[in-house]
Protein backbone atom coordinates (compact mmCIF):
# COMPACT_ATOMS: atom_id res chain seq x y z
CA UNK A 1 0.00 0.00 0.00
CA UNK A 2 1.26 3.54 -1.10
CA UNK A 3 0.30 5.57 1.69
CA UNK A 4 2.53 7.88 1.42
CA UNK A 5 1.01 8.53 -1.46
CA UNK A 6 -2.35 9.03 0.30
CA UNK A 7 -0.90 11.31 2.30
CA UNK A 8 0.83 13.23 -0.24
CA UNK A 9 -2.38 13.56 -1.83
CA UNK A 10 -4.03 14.94 1.18
CA UNK A 11 -1.57 17.69 1.10
CA UNK A 12 -2.09 18.42 -2.88
CA UNK A 13 -5.77 19.27 -1.57
CA UNK A 14 -5.74 20.76 1.69
CA UNK A 15 -8.99 22.72 1.35
CA UNK A 16 -11.14 19.90 -0.08
CA UNK A 17 -9.54 17.06 2.26
CA UNK A 18 -10.44 19.63 5.22
CA UNK A 19 -14.21 20.17 3.66
CA UNK A 20 -14.54 16.32 3.11
CA UNK A 21 -13.84 15.66 6.68
CA UNK A 22 -15.46 18.70 7.98
CA UNK A 23 -18.79 17.17 6.38
CA UNK A 24 -17.92 13.53 8.10
CA UNK A 25 -17.64 15.11 11.42
CA UNK A 26 -20.62 17.08 11.55
CA UNK A 27 -22.42 14.12 10.89
CA UNK A 28 -20.10 11.78 13.27
CA UNK A 29 -20.49 14.17 16.10
CA UNK A 30 -24.67 14.69 16.08
CA UNK A 31 -24.96 10.70 16.02
CA UNK A 32 -22.60 10.28 18.64
CA UNK A 33 -24.22 13.12 20.57
CA UNK A 34 -27.42 12.47 20.65
CA UNK A 35 -26.55 8.35 20.99
CA UNK A 36 -24.92 9.01 23.98
CA UNK A 37 -28.37 9.85 25.65
CA UNK A 38 -29.61 6.77 24.89
CA UNK A 39 -26.16 4.77 26.15
CA UNK A 40 -26.27 6.92 28.99
CA UNK A 41 -29.85 5.61 29.69
CA UNK A 42 -28.95 1.96 29.27
CA UNK A 43 -26.14 2.65 31.65
CA UNK A 44 -28.45 3.94 34.10
CA UNK A 45 -31.02 1.41 34.29
CA UNK A 46 -28.68 -1.40 34.02
CA UNK A 47 -27.38 0.09 37.27
CA UNK A 48 -30.83 0.91 38.40
CA UNK A 49 -31.83 -2.64 37.85
CA UNK A 50 -28.84 -4.08 40.22
CA UNK A 51 -29.87 -2.09 42.83
CA UNK A 52 -33.48 -2.68 42.33
CA UNK A 53 -33.39 -6.10 41.34
CA UNK A 54 -36.45 -8.81 42.49
CA UNK A 55 -38.17 -5.96 44.00
CA UNK A 56 -41.22 -4.09 43.04
CA UNK A 57 -41.30 -0.06 43.03
CA UNK A 58 -44.48 1.53 43.84
CA UNK A 59 -45.15 5.21 43.12
CA UNK A 60 -47.95 7.95 42.80
CA UNK A 61 -50.38 6.42 40.00
CA UNK A 62 -49.34 9.35 37.07
CA UNK A 63 -45.79 9.87 37.77
CA UNK A 64 -43.28 7.94 35.98
CA UNK A 65 -40.03 7.56 34.19
CA UNK A 66 -37.20 9.69 35.28
CA UNK A 67 -39.43 12.47 37.53
CA UNK A 68 -40.19 9.10 40.15
CA UNK A 69 -38.52 11.74 42.62
CA UNK A 70 -41.91 14.14 41.88
CA UNK A 71 -44.08 11.06 43.41
CA UNK A 72 -45.82 11.35 46.45
CA UNK A 73 -47.96 8.41 48.43
CA UNK A 74 -49.65 8.86 51.87
CA UNK A 75 -47.82 6.27 53.96
CA UNK A 76 -51.51 4.87 55.05
CA UNK A 77 -51.34 3.09 52.21
CA UNK A 78 -48.33 0.87 52.90
CA UNK A 79 -50.36 -1.23 55.99
CA UNK A 80 -52.81 -2.45 52.72
CA UNK A 81 -49.89 -3.23 50.40
CA UNK A 82 -48.39 -4.79 53.28
CA UNK A 83 -51.98 -7.39 53.43
CA UNK A 84 -51.54 -7.78 49.76
CA UNK A 85 -50.84 -11.96 49.97
CA UNK A 86 -46.93 -12.97 48.39
CA UNK A 87 -45.55 -9.51 49.88
CA UNK A 88 -42.80 -10.32 52.20
CA UNK A 89 -41.60 -7.22 53.21
CA UNK A 90 -42.39 -3.25 52.05
CA UNK A 91 -39.81 -0.48 52.32
CA UNK A 92 -41.50 2.94 52.61
CA UNK A 93 -38.83 5.41 51.04
CA UNK A 94 -39.39 9.57 51.16
CA UNK A 95 -37.14 11.60 49.14
CA UNK A 96 -36.11 15.23 49.92
CA UNK A 97 -34.45 18.18 48.54
CA UNK A 98 -32.97 20.03 51.32
CA UNK A 99 -31.57 23.38 50.73
CA UNK A 100 -28.14 23.62 51.52
CA UNK A 101 -27.68 19.47 51.65
CA UNK A 102 -29.09 18.07 48.03
CA UNK A 103 -30.85 15.34 48.26
CA UNK A 104 -32.10 13.54 51.86
CA UNK A 105 -32.97 10.00 51.61
CA UNK A 106 -35.47 9.08 54.42
CA UNK A 107 -35.64 4.75 55.29
CA UNK A 108 -36.72 2.68 57.69
CA UNK A 109 -34.59 -0.16 59.47
CA UNK A 110 -35.75 -2.41 57.59
CA UNK A 111 -36.19 -0.95 54.30
CA UNK A 112 -32.97 -0.48 54.62
CA UNK A 113 -32.39 -4.53 54.88
CA UNK A 114 -34.02 -4.67 51.73
CA UNK A 115 -31.87 -2.83 49.46
CA UNK A 116 -28.57 -2.72 51.37
CA UNK A 117 -29.14 -6.59 49.97
CA UNK A 118 -26.39 -5.04 47.10
CA UNK A 119 -23.49 -3.34 47.43
CA UNK A 120 -23.94 -0.15 49.74
CA UNK A 121 -21.92 -0.98 52.39
CA UNK A 122 -20.99 1.46 55.09
CA UNK A 123 -17.13 2.21 54.61
CA UNK A 124 -16.22 4.77 57.48
CA UNK A 125 -18.35 4.92 60.79
CA UNK A 126 -21.94 3.02 61.53
CA UNK A 127 -25.47 3.29 60.56
CA UNK A 128 -27.83 5.54 61.59
CA UNK A 129 -30.11 4.44 65.02
CA UNK A 130 -33.89 4.33 64.64
CA UNK A 131 -34.96 7.47 66.31
CA UNK A 132 -31.64 9.06 66.40
CA UNK A 133 -30.73 12.52 64.54
CA UNK A 134 -28.16 10.97 62.50
CA UNK A 135 -27.25 10.57 59.32
CA UNK A 136 -25.69 8.20 56.82
CA UNK A 137 -23.53 10.25 54.24
CA UNK A 138 -22.95 8.79 50.51
CA UNK A 139 -18.98 9.04 49.42
CA UNK A 140 -19.15 11.74 47.16
CA UNK A 141 -21.69 14.06 49.45
CA UNK A 142 -19.17 14.04 52.01
CA UNK A 143 -15.91 14.14 49.73
CA UNK A 144 -17.04 16.79 48.37
CA UNK A 145 -18.14 19.09 51.27
CA UNK A 146 -15.63 17.87 53.65
CA UNK A 147 -17.54 16.18 56.09
CA UNK A 148 -15.83 13.18 58.27
CA UNK A 149 -17.54 11.23 60.61
CA UNK A 150 -19.03 13.46 63.41
CA UNK A 151 -19.95 16.47 61.75
CA UNK A 152 -23.14 18.31 62.05
CA UNK A 153 -25.61 18.69 59.03
CA UNK A 154 -28.55 21.23 59.22
CA UNK A 155 -31.75 19.70 57.91
CA UNK A 156 -33.86 22.91 57.65
CA UNK A 157 -34.04 23.70 61.59
CA UNK A 158 -33.06 20.51 63.40
CA UNK A 159 -29.29 19.79 63.48
CA UNK A 160 -28.38 15.91 62.39
CA UNK A 161 -25.03 14.31 63.20
CA UNK A 162 -22.89 12.56 60.21
CA UNK A 163 -22.30 8.86 62.08
CA UNK A 164 -21.49 6.99 59.40
CA UNK A 165 -20.20 7.12 55.58
CA UNK A 166 -20.86 4.83 52.80
CA UNK A 167 -18.72 3.38 49.99
CA UNK A 168 -18.84 4.58 46.72
CA UNK A 169 -21.59 3.09 44.91
CA UNK A 170 -21.01 4.64 41.08
CA UNK A 171 -24.55 6.03 41.50
CA UNK A 172 -24.85 9.44 41.52
CA UNK A 173 -28.23 9.58 43.23
CA UNK A 174 -26.77 7.66 46.21
CA UNK A 175 -23.38 8.34 45.82
CA UNK A 176 -24.47 12.53 46.65
CA UNK A 177 -26.95 11.78 49.02
CA UNK A 178 -27.26 11.22 52.81
CA UNK A 179 -29.56 8.20 54.64
CA UNK A 180 -31.62 9.05 57.96
CA UNK A 181 -34.63 7.66 59.94
CA UNK A 182 -37.82 8.11 57.74
CA UNK A 183 -39.53 9.43 60.84
CA UNK A 184 -36.99 11.68 61.12
CA UNK A 185 -36.86 13.36 57.51
CA UNK A 186 -40.43 13.76 57.51
CA UNK A 187 -40.47 15.16 61.16
CA UNK A 188 -37.66 17.67 59.69
CA UNK A 189 -39.68 19.09 56.68
CA UNK A 190 -42.43 18.60 57.54
CA UNK A 191 -43.84 15.76 55.43
CA UNK A 192 -45.87 14.03 57.75
CA UNK A 193 -46.90 10.45 56.85
CA UNK A 194 -45.69 11.11 53.33
CA UNK A 195 -43.22 8.92 50.98
CA UNK A 196 -42.29 9.00 48.16
CA UNK A 197 -42.54 5.11 47.06
CA UNK A 198 -42.54 1.87 48.45
CA UNK A 199 -39.75 -0.63 47.44
CA UNK A 200 -41.51 -3.85 47.80
CA UNK A 201 -39.83 -7.49 48.40
CA UNK A 202 -42.07 -10.78 47.39
CA UNK A 203 -42.46 -13.78 49.22
CA UNK A 204 -40.65 -15.35 46.06
CA UNK A 205 -39.87 -13.97 42.56
CA UNK A 206 -42.97 -15.57 40.67
CA UNK A 207 -45.08 -13.50 43.01
CA UNK A 208 -43.67 -9.79 41.70
CA UNK A 209 -46.20 -9.89 38.62
CA UNK A 210 -49.26 -11.15 40.64
CA UNK A 211 -48.15 -7.96 43.32
CA UNK A 212 -47.61 -5.88 40.46
CA UNK A 213 -51.31 -6.49 38.74
CA UNK A 214 -52.95 -6.36 42.23
CA UNK A 215 -51.93 -3.14 43.35
CA UNK A 216 -52.71 -1.81 39.86
CA UNK A 217 -56.02 -3.54 39.67
CA UNK A 218 -57.04 -2.03 43.32
CA UNK A 219 -55.34 1.31 43.73
CA UNK A 220 -56.19 4.15 42.18
CA UNK A 221 -53.66 6.61 43.81
CA UNK A 222 -50.59 4.06 43.24
CA UNK A 223 -48.85 1.99 40.62
CA UNK A 224 -46.42 -0.68 40.65
CA UNK A 225 -43.40 -1.44 38.58
CA UNK A 226 -41.72 -4.70 38.97
CA UNK A 227 -38.03 -4.05 37.68
CA UNK A 228 -38.80 -5.89 34.60
CA UNK A 229 -41.77 -3.79 33.65
CA UNK A 230 -39.35 -0.79 34.52
CA UNK A 231 -37.10 -2.81 31.64
CA UNK A 232 -39.77 -3.09 29.29
CA UNK A 233 -40.92 0.67 29.51
CA UNK A 234 -37.22 1.48 29.21
CA UNK A 235 -36.95 -0.27 25.96
CA UNK A 236 -40.33 1.19 24.64
CA UNK A 237 -38.46 4.56 25.29
CA UNK A 238 -35.19 3.17 23.74
CA UNK A 239 -37.03 2.30 20.60
CA UNK A 240 -38.33 5.13 19.92
CA UNK A 241 -34.78 6.98 20.55
CA UNK A 242 -33.05 4.58 18.80
CA UNK A 243 -35.44 5.19 15.68
CA UNK A 244 -34.26 8.91 15.69
CA UNK A 245 -30.81 8.01 16.28
CA UNK A 246 -31.26 5.63 13.41
CA UNK A 247 -32.71 8.29 11.30
CA UNK A 248 -30.17 10.58 12.03
CA UNK A 249 -27.36 8.12 11.66
CA UNK A 250 -29.21 7.41 8.02
CA UNK A 251 -29.11 11.34 7.42
CA UNK A 252 -25.68 11.00 8.40
CA UNK A 253 -23.93 8.63 6.25
CA UNK A 254 -26.05 9.55 3.49
CA UNK A 255 -24.57 13.15 3.17
CA UNK A 256 -21.01 12.34 4.05
CA UNK A 257 -21.09 9.17 2.10
CA UNK A 258 -22.22 11.68 -0.88
CA UNK A 259 -19.74 14.22 -0.08
CA UNK A 260 -17.06 11.76 0.05
CA UNK A 261 -17.96 9.68 -3.33
CA UNK A 262 -18.31 13.30 -4.80
CA UNK A 263 -14.58 14.04 -3.75
CA UNK A 264 -13.00 10.53 -4.95
CA UNK A 265 -14.59 10.38 -8.17
CA UNK A 266 -12.80 14.02 -8.67
CA UNK A 267 -10.09 12.73 -7.70
CA UNK A 268 -9.69 9.33 -9.65
CA UNK A 269 -10.68 11.83 -13.05
CA UNK A 270 -7.81 14.37 -11.93
CA UNK A 271 -5.65 11.24 -11.44
CA UNK A 272 -6.06 9.37 -14.10
CA UNK A 273 -2.54 10.06 -15.83
CA UNK A 274 -1.16 8.95 -12.88
CA UNK A 275 -3.28 6.12 -12.10
CA UNK A 276 -2.74 4.94 -15.67
CA UNK A 277 1.15 5.16 -15.11
CA UNK A 278 0.47 3.04 -12.26
CA UNK A 279 -1.16 0.55 -13.74
CA UNK A 280 1.27 0.63 -16.86
CA UNK A 281 4.29 0.10 -14.29
CA UNK A 282 2.42 -3.15 -12.66
CA UNK A 283 0.25 -1.98 -10.22
CA UNK A 284 -2.74 -4.62 -10.43
CA UNK A 285 -5.91 -3.99 -10.29
CA UNK A 286 -6.47 -4.82 -6.84
CA UNK A 287 -3.93 -2.65 -5.70
CA UNK A 288 -5.60 0.64 -7.11
CA UNK A 289 -9.07 -0.38 -5.54
CA UNK A 290 -7.82 -0.61 -2.48
CA UNK A 291 -5.26 2.76 -2.16
CA UNK A 292 -8.42 4.45 -3.60
CA UNK A 293 -10.56 2.87 -0.92
CA UNK A 294 -8.12 3.63 1.85
CA UNK A 295 -8.01 7.14 1.36
CA UNK A 296 -11.86 7.18 0.81
CA UNK A 297 -11.78 5.67 4.55
CA UNK A 298 -8.91 7.75 5.74
CA UNK A 299 -10.93 10.79 4.96
CA UNK A 300 -13.97 9.21 6.78
CA UNK A 301 -11.60 7.88 9.51
CA UNK A 302 -10.22 11.34 10.03
CA UNK A 303 -13.51 12.94 10.45
CA UNK A 304 -15.24 10.24 12.78
CA UNK A 305 -12.19 10.78 15.26
CA UNK A 306 -12.70 14.59 15.58
CA UNK A 307 -16.68 14.05 16.06
CA UNK A 308 -16.23 11.86 18.43
CA UNK A 309 -13.81 13.98 20.40
CA UNK A 310 -16.27 16.91 19.98
CA UNK A 311 -19.06 14.72 21.07
CA UNK A 312 -18.18 15.14 24.49
CA UNK A 313 -18.86 18.76 24.31
CA UNK A 314 -22.11 17.21 22.55
CA UNK A 315 -23.36 14.95 25.59
CA UNK A 316 -22.26 17.93 28.06
CA UNK A 317 -24.41 20.12 26.17
CA UNK A 318 -27.65 17.59 26.32
CA UNK A 319 -26.46 16.86 30.11
CA UNK A 320 -26.76 20.23 30.77
CA UNK A 321 -30.75 21.03 29.51
CA UNK A 322 -31.47 17.83 31.38
CA UNK A 323 -32.74 18.08 34.68
CA UNK A 324 -29.80 15.11 35.67
CA UNK A 325 -26.47 13.90 33.72
CA UNK A 326 -27.77 10.95 31.55
CA UNK A 327 -25.65 11.25 27.96
CA UNK A 328 -22.61 9.50 28.17
CA UNK A 329 -19.87 8.35 26.06
CA UNK A 330 -18.80 4.93 26.84
CA UNK A 331 -15.98 3.12 24.98
CA UNK A 332 -18.32 1.18 22.92
CA UNK A 333 -19.91 4.17 22.08
CA UNK A 334 -16.49 5.66 20.60
CA UNK A 335 -16.23 2.02 18.97
CA UNK A 336 -19.80 2.38 17.25
CA UNK A 337 -19.22 5.70 15.61
CA UNK A 338 -15.82 4.86 14.24
CA UNK A 339 -16.42 1.46 12.96
CA UNK A 340 -19.64 3.61 11.38
CA UNK A 341 -17.61 5.98 9.88
CA UNK A 342 -15.17 3.68 8.46
CA UNK A 343 -18.38 1.66 6.70
CA UNK A 344 -19.45 4.87 5.33
CA UNK A 345 -15.89 5.52 3.75
CA UNK A 346 -15.23 2.12 2.71
CA UNK A 347 -19.32 1.97 0.86
CA UNK A 348 -18.74 5.78 -0.71
CA UNK A 349 -15.28 4.56 -1.98
CA UNK A 350 -15.96 1.68 -3.71
CA UNK A 351 -17.34 3.34 -6.98
CA UNK A 352 -14.94 5.87 -6.97
CA UNK A 353 -12.14 2.88 -6.86
CA UNK A 354 -13.83 0.68 -9.15
CA UNK A 355 -13.77 3.44 -11.67
CA UNK A 356 -10.20 3.74 -11.02
CA UNK A 357 -8.87 0.01 -10.97
CA UNK A 358 -11.01 -0.57 -14.00
CA UNK A 359 -9.18 2.79 -15.85
CA UNK A 360 -7.35 1.41 -19.33
CA UNK A 361 -3.74 1.94 -18.91
CA UNK A 362 -3.45 3.19 -22.47
CA UNK A 363 -6.39 5.04 -22.48
CA UNK A 364 -5.43 7.05 -19.47
CA UNK A 365 -1.88 7.47 -20.85
CA UNK A 366 -3.10 9.17 -23.61
CA UNK A 367 -5.52 11.28 -21.97
CA UNK A 368 -3.83 14.82 -20.99
CA UNK B 1 21.68 -19.18 -28.62
CA UNK B 2 20.34 -16.69 -27.56
CA UNK B 3 16.49 -16.91 -25.29
CA UNK B 4 13.72 -15.03 -27.16
CA UNK B 5 12.00 -12.61 -25.11
CA UNK B 6 8.82 -11.65 -27.48
CA UNK B 7 7.04 -14.13 -30.12
CA UNK B 8 4.28 -12.36 -32.01
CA UNK B 9 3.08 -14.86 -34.50
CA UNK B 10 -0.13 -13.86 -36.69
CA UNK B 11 -1.01 -10.56 -34.78
CA UNK B 12 -4.24 -8.64 -35.54
CA UNK B 13 -5.56 -5.80 -33.14
CA UNK B 14 -8.69 -4.75 -34.72
CA UNK B 15 -10.42 -1.71 -32.93
CA UNK B 16 -14.32 -1.59 -33.42
CA UNK B 17 -15.28 2.33 -32.93
CA UNK B 18 -19.26 3.75 -33.42
CA UNK B 19 -19.40 0.43 -35.88
CA UNK B 20 -16.06 1.49 -38.15
CA UNK B 21 -13.48 -0.94 -37.86
CA UNK B 22 -9.83 0.14 -37.23
CA UNK B 23 -7.00 -2.40 -37.92
CA UNK B 24 -4.22 -1.22 -36.15
CA UNK B 25 -2.29 -4.67 -36.08
CA UNK B 26 -2.40 -6.50 -39.61
CA UNK B 27 -0.78 -10.03 -39.20
CA UNK B 28 2.39 -9.09 -37.30
CA UNK B 29 4.98 -11.66 -36.66
CA UNK B 30 8.30 -10.81 -35.59
CA UNK B 31 10.44 -12.09 -32.69
CA UNK B 32 12.98 -10.08 -30.49
CA UNK B 33 15.60 -12.20 -28.43
CA UNK B 34 17.73 -10.75 -25.27
CA UNK B 35 19.75 -7.98 -25.55
CA UNK B 36 18.92 -6.83 -28.40
CA UNK B 37 18.54 -2.75 -29.26
CA UNK B 38 14.95 -2.51 -31.58
CA UNK B 39 14.12 0.43 -32.80
CA UNK B 40 10.15 0.55 -33.88
CA UNK B 41 9.73 3.06 -36.35
CA UNK B 42 6.83 4.56 -38.53
CA UNK B 43 4.31 7.81 -38.82
CA UNK B 44 2.02 8.35 -36.57
CA UNK B 45 -1.14 6.12 -37.08
CA UNK B 46 1.22 3.31 -38.33
CA UNK B 47 0.12 1.25 -35.54
CA UNK B 48 3.24 1.40 -34.05
CA UNK B 49 2.06 2.49 -30.42
CA UNK B 50 -0.70 -0.63 -30.36
CA UNK B 51 2.25 -2.33 -31.39
CA UNK B 52 4.32 -1.30 -28.45
CA UNK B 53 0.94 -2.15 -25.98
CA UNK B 54 0.76 -5.51 -27.37
CA UNK B 55 4.68 -6.24 -26.21
CA UNK B 56 4.27 -3.51 -23.52
CA UNK B 57 1.51 -6.18 -22.51
CA UNK B 58 -0.77 -3.33 -21.94
CA UNK B 59 -2.80 -4.93 -24.40
CA UNK B 60 -3.95 -7.88 -25.74
CA UNK B 61 -3.98 -8.62 -28.96
CA UNK B 62 -7.33 -9.56 -30.99
CA UNK B 63 -6.08 -12.53 -32.99
CA UNK B 64 -2.60 -14.53 -32.74
CA UNK B 65 -0.37 -15.51 -30.53
CA UNK B 66 2.08 -13.76 -28.43
CA UNK B 67 4.71 -15.26 -26.16
CA UNK B 68 6.54 -13.08 -23.77
CA UNK B 69 9.46 -14.77 -21.99
CA UNK B 70 8.19 -18.04 -22.85
CA UNK B 71 4.30 -17.36 -21.42
CA UNK B 72 1.46 -17.05 -23.59
CA UNK B 73 -0.11 -13.76 -22.83
CA UNK B 74 -2.76 -13.07 -25.69
CA UNK B 75 -5.74 -14.93 -22.76
CA UNK B 76 -4.44 -13.41 -19.41
CA UNK B 77 -5.96 -11.39 -16.99
CA UNK B 78 -5.62 -7.76 -15.91
CA UNK B 79 -3.55 -8.30 -13.04
CA UNK B 80 -1.25 -11.30 -14.23
CA UNK B 81 -0.38 -8.91 -17.21
CA UNK B 82 0.81 -6.36 -14.38
CA UNK B 83 2.44 -8.99 -13.12
CA UNK B 84 4.70 -9.34 -15.81
CA UNK B 85 5.03 -5.46 -16.49
CA UNK B 86 6.33 -4.83 -13.33
CA UNK B 87 8.85 -7.75 -13.41
CA UNK B 88 9.99 -7.96 -16.75
CA UNK B 89 9.33 -5.02 -18.40
CA UNK B 90 10.39 -0.84 -17.57
CA UNK B 91 8.62 1.53 -19.26
CA UNK B 92 9.66 5.16 -20.35
CA UNK B 93 7.26 7.09 -21.39
CA UNK B 94 7.10 10.39 -23.85
CA UNK B 95 6.06 12.92 -21.32
CA UNK B 96 7.73 11.35 -18.49
CA UNK B 97 4.38 10.22 -16.49
CA UNK B 98 5.79 10.86 -12.52
CA UNK B 99 3.77 11.20 -9.84
CA UNK B 100 3.54 14.77 -9.17
CA UNK B 101 2.84 14.48 -5.46
CA UNK B 102 5.94 11.92 -4.89
CA UNK B 103 9.23 13.09 -4.49
CA UNK B 104 11.98 11.65 -7.18
CA UNK B 105 12.84 8.68 -4.54
CA UNK B 106 8.99 7.81 -4.27
CA UNK B 107 8.79 7.53 -7.50
CA UNK B 108 11.67 5.26 -8.52
CA UNK B 109 10.11 3.24 -5.34
CA UNK B 110 6.77 2.78 -7.06
CA UNK B 111 7.18 -0.36 -8.87
CA UNK B 112 9.29 -1.93 -6.02
CA UNK B 113 6.16 -1.14 -3.49
CA UNK B 114 3.87 -2.26 -5.86
CA UNK B 115 6.07 -5.75 -6.03
CA UNK B 116 5.37 -5.82 -2.75
CA UNK B 117 8.89 -4.52 -0.73
CA UNK B 118 8.55 -2.23 2.04
CA UNK B 119 9.33 1.42 1.83
CA UNK B 120 12.55 1.72 3.24
CA UNK B 121 13.98 -0.59 1.20
CA UNK B 122 12.61 0.63 -1.78
CA UNK B 123 13.46 3.72 -1.25
CA UNK B 124 16.96 2.73 -0.45
CA UNK B 125 17.47 1.28 -3.70
CA UNK B 126 15.58 4.49 -5.86
CA UNK B 127 18.15 6.59 -4.40
CA UNK B 128 21.00 4.28 -5.17
CA UNK B 129 19.41 3.80 -9.21
CA UNK B 130 19.14 7.79 -8.59
CA UNK B 131 22.73 8.17 -8.16
CA UNK B 132 23.73 6.39 -10.77
CA UNK B 133 22.37 8.78 -13.09
CA UNK B 134 23.77 11.45 -11.59
CA UNK B 135 21.13 12.89 -9.70
CA UNK B 136 22.05 11.76 -5.83
CA UNK B 137 20.55 15.91 -4.91
CA UNK B 138 17.64 15.59 -6.40
CA UNK B 139 16.56 12.47 -4.76
CA UNK B 140 13.89 14.51 -2.29
CA UNK B 141 12.61 16.82 -5.20
CA UNK B 142 9.28 16.76 -6.52
CA UNK B 143 8.65 16.53 -10.37
CA UNK B 144 8.03 19.87 -10.63
CA UNK B 145 10.75 21.09 -8.96
CA UNK B 146 13.37 19.03 -11.87
CA UNK B 147 14.14 20.35 -15.53
CA UNK B 148 12.69 17.95 -18.37
CA UNK B 149 15.94 16.10 -18.85
CA UNK B 150 16.26 14.87 -15.26
CA UNK B 151 12.41 13.93 -14.95
CA UNK B 152 13.33 11.41 -17.24
CA UNK B 153 15.86 10.27 -15.88
CA UNK B 154 13.80 9.87 -13.04
CA UNK B 155 11.59 7.74 -15.06
CA UNK B 156 14.50 5.75 -16.45
CA UNK B 157 15.72 5.18 -13.17
CA UNK B 158 11.73 4.34 -12.05
CA UNK B 159 11.83 1.69 -14.65
CA UNK B 160 15.05 -0.13 -13.49
CA UNK B 161 13.32 -0.55 -9.83
CA UNK B 162 12.21 -3.61 -10.06
CA UNK B 163 15.66 -5.06 -12.46
CA UNK B 164 13.57 -6.02 -15.53
CA UNK B 165 15.23 -7.48 -18.55
CA UNK B 166 13.27 -5.16 -21.05
CA UNK B 167 13.24 -1.30 -21.60
CA UNK B 168 10.47 -0.19 -23.24
CA UNK B 169 10.77 3.29 -24.36
CA UNK B 170 8.01 5.59 -26.22
CA UNK B 171 9.52 8.17 -27.80
CA UNK B 172 11.65 9.01 -24.89
CA UNK B 173 13.12 12.06 -26.41
CA UNK B 174 9.66 13.44 -27.60
CA UNK B 175 9.29 16.45 -25.05
CA UNK B 176 13.22 17.17 -24.71
CA UNK B 177 15.91 19.57 -25.85
CA UNK B 178 18.11 17.84 -28.20
CA UNK B 179 21.20 18.09 -25.14
CA UNK B 180 19.05 16.60 -22.75
CA UNK B 181 17.54 14.07 -25.49
CA UNK B 182 21.36 13.05 -25.94
CA UNK B 183 21.75 12.44 -22.59
CA UNK B 184 18.88 10.18 -22.39
CA UNK B 185 19.99 8.01 -25.29
CA UNK B 186 23.25 7.74 -24.12
CA UNK B 187 21.86 6.68 -20.82
CA UNK B 188 19.37 3.73 -22.51
CA UNK B 189 22.43 2.98 -25.34
CA UNK B 190 24.54 2.09 -21.79
CA UNK B 191 21.71 -0.07 -20.14
CA UNK B 192 21.64 -1.64 -23.75
CA UNK B 193 25.76 -2.50 -23.28
CA UNK B 194 25.18 -3.66 -19.55
CA UNK B 195 22.69 -5.99 -20.99
CA UNK B 196 19.26 -4.95 -21.02
CA UNK B 197 17.04 -5.14 -23.90
CA UNK B 198 15.86 -1.79 -25.21
CA UNK B 199 12.97 -1.42 -27.93
CA UNK B 200 12.03 1.97 -28.73
CA UNK B 201 9.44 3.72 -29.98
CA UNK B 202 10.34 6.69 -32.43
CA UNK B 203 9.17 8.77 -35.74
CA UNK B 204 13.21 10.35 -35.44
CA UNK B 205 14.86 8.71 -38.00
CA UNK B 206 18.46 9.58 -36.48
CA UNK B 207 17.57 8.02 -33.24
CA UNK B 208 16.49 4.78 -34.67
CA UNK B 209 19.49 4.58 -37.19
CA UNK B 210 21.50 4.02 -33.63
CA UNK B 211 19.97 1.28 -32.79
CA UNK B 212 21.06 -2.46 -34.18
CA UNK B 213 17.68 -3.38 -35.11
CA UNK B 214 14.53 -1.03 -37.22
CA UNK B 215 11.25 -2.53 -37.38
CA UNK B 216 9.45 -0.18 -39.37
CA UNK B 217 5.36 -0.11 -39.26
CA UNK B 218 3.18 1.34 -42.40
CA UNK B 219 -0.79 0.77 -41.94
CA UNK B 220 -0.58 -1.77 -39.37
CA UNK B 221 1.89 -4.15 -41.33
CA UNK B 222 5.98 -4.53 -41.05
CA UNK B 223 7.33 -2.86 -44.13
CA UNK B 224 10.89 -4.36 -43.49
CA UNK B 225 13.47 -4.90 -41.20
Amino acid sequence: MLWENIVREFGRHKFRTALTILGVMIGIFLVTSVSSFSEGIIYYVNDQIKITSGLITVHQSDIAGFNIQASEIDQALVSDVEGISGVEKVAPILYANIDGVGTAIGISKEGENILRGVNMEIEEGRDFSEGQKEVVAGKTFADNNNYVVGDLIKIENTEFEIVGILQKTGRNDIDNAINLDLPELQDATGKKDMITLMMIQPSSPEDADFIEQAINDNFDEIAAMTDKSIMNSVNDMLGQLNALTFALGSIAALISGIVIMNVMIIAVRERRREIGTMKAIGATNRQILLSILMESISISLLGAVIGVALSFGGAAFINSILFSPIALITPRLMLQSILFATLIGAVSGILPARQAAKLDPIESLRYE
Amino acid sequence: MKKVLFELKDVWKIYCMKGTETQALRDISLKIENGEYVAIVGQSGSGKSTLMHVIGCLDTPTRGSVVVDGKEISQLEDDDLAKIRREKIGFVFQAFNLIDSLTAAENVAMPMRFNGYGKAESIKRAKELLKRVGLEKRVDHKPNQLSGGEQQRVAICRALANDPEIILADEPTGNLDSRSGSEIIALMEELHKSGKTIIMVTHDQNLAKRAKRQIKLKDGQIVNE
